[in-house]
């Protein structure tokens, strides 16, 4: 599977290598400007009201939008991973920019790491755990892309935001 | 949330909310930060006071650094510690005042 992506909008202090203090409105002339994408925004905005609670900020808007765009492409990968009989690779695009943008890349212009390319160092971890959610079951896998088998011990646990453990368990995996 | 452990070592973990994030009620997480010097490197040790989501370092002044993890969540009870290069000519006293921590939480609470 290649060339699958989700826009985001590049760091905060490249946004303002390009975005004066005035234009610092995601719809803005200069914004839409460094904005390429013909429903880029709409698709952004409306993802992001889906997963989260508006932003309050600027600088809170250009911080969800690169976490949505990891979660999605982590969304996207653990499943496929998960079904290695169907999909066995996965490349997203892209990996960086040409100029300062907003864009689906995991590298921005100048080189800074969105959060899509630190959430890529943990999806494309060699033996990844991902969380299935078929309600009311959820299921935990373990993809192992190791030549080697891998063995460990995978813990559970069911808890309040607070930390107060509800239930817990423990298992040990055997991962081919 | 799940752990992936081999002997005492925690090779990865997953926070898995059962609604959607927008509905989880989150509070400030008040997350501590132990920041230290080590030769070349500086290191952060994390801790939330409640579950933290999607957590955000930034160096003021710094922003090419290249943390070893960033937008990782953060329970209750767990430590995470993050490192990354100490940007040239910095001190730890300049990497402590111009460290930036910033969760989920933030983004819709404004603090």
């Amino acid at each position: 599977m290649s060339e699958f992506g989700f826009q985001a909008f590049p760091t905060m202090e490249t946004v303002e290598s390009y975005a004066a203090l005035e234009d610092r409105n995601p719809i803005s002339y200069i914004m839409e400007h460094h904005q390429r994408g013909r429903h880029g925004n709409g698709l952004i905005i409306a993802q992001m009201t889906d997963a989260f609670r508006m932003p309050v900020s600027f600088t809170c808007w250009i911080y969800l939008s690169l976490v949505l765009q990891a979660e999605g492409i982590r969304y996207g990968v653990e499943h496929w991973r998960r079904h290695m009989n169907r999909v066995s690779g996965t490349l997203y695009w892209q990996l960086d920019d040409c100029w300062p943008v907003a864009s689906w890349s995991s590298i921005d212009y100048f080189g800074r790491w969105k959060a899509l390319h630190y959430a890529a160092q943990r999806f494309y971890a060699p033996v990844l755990l991902s969380v299935e959610d078929n309600p009311p079951v959820v299921d935990i896998h373990i993809s192992n892309d190791l030549t080697e088998t891998w063995e460990g011990v995978v813990h559970w646990s069911l808890e309040t935001l607070a930390g107060e453990v509800v239930d817990s368990g423990e298992l040990p995996v055997t991962a081919a | 949330m799940t752990e992936l452990r081999q002997g005492d070592e925690r090779v990865s973990f997953s926070v898995h909310p059962f609604v959607p994030t927008k509905h989880l009620d989150l509070v400030d997480p008040k997350l501590v930060v132990d920041v230290r010097e080590d030769g070349e490197q500086l290191s952060f040790q994390l801790t939330s006071q409640s579950l933290a989501r999607f957590v955000e370092l930034k160096l003021d002044g710094a922003p090419e650094v290249v943390f070893s993890d960033k937008y990782f969540d953060l329970p209750v009870g767990r430590t995470v510690v993050v490192t990354c290069p100490l940007p040239e000519k910095w001190t730890e006293t300049r990497a402590k005042d111009a460290l930036r921590v910033y969760s989920l939480y933030a983004s819709f609470a404004g603090k």
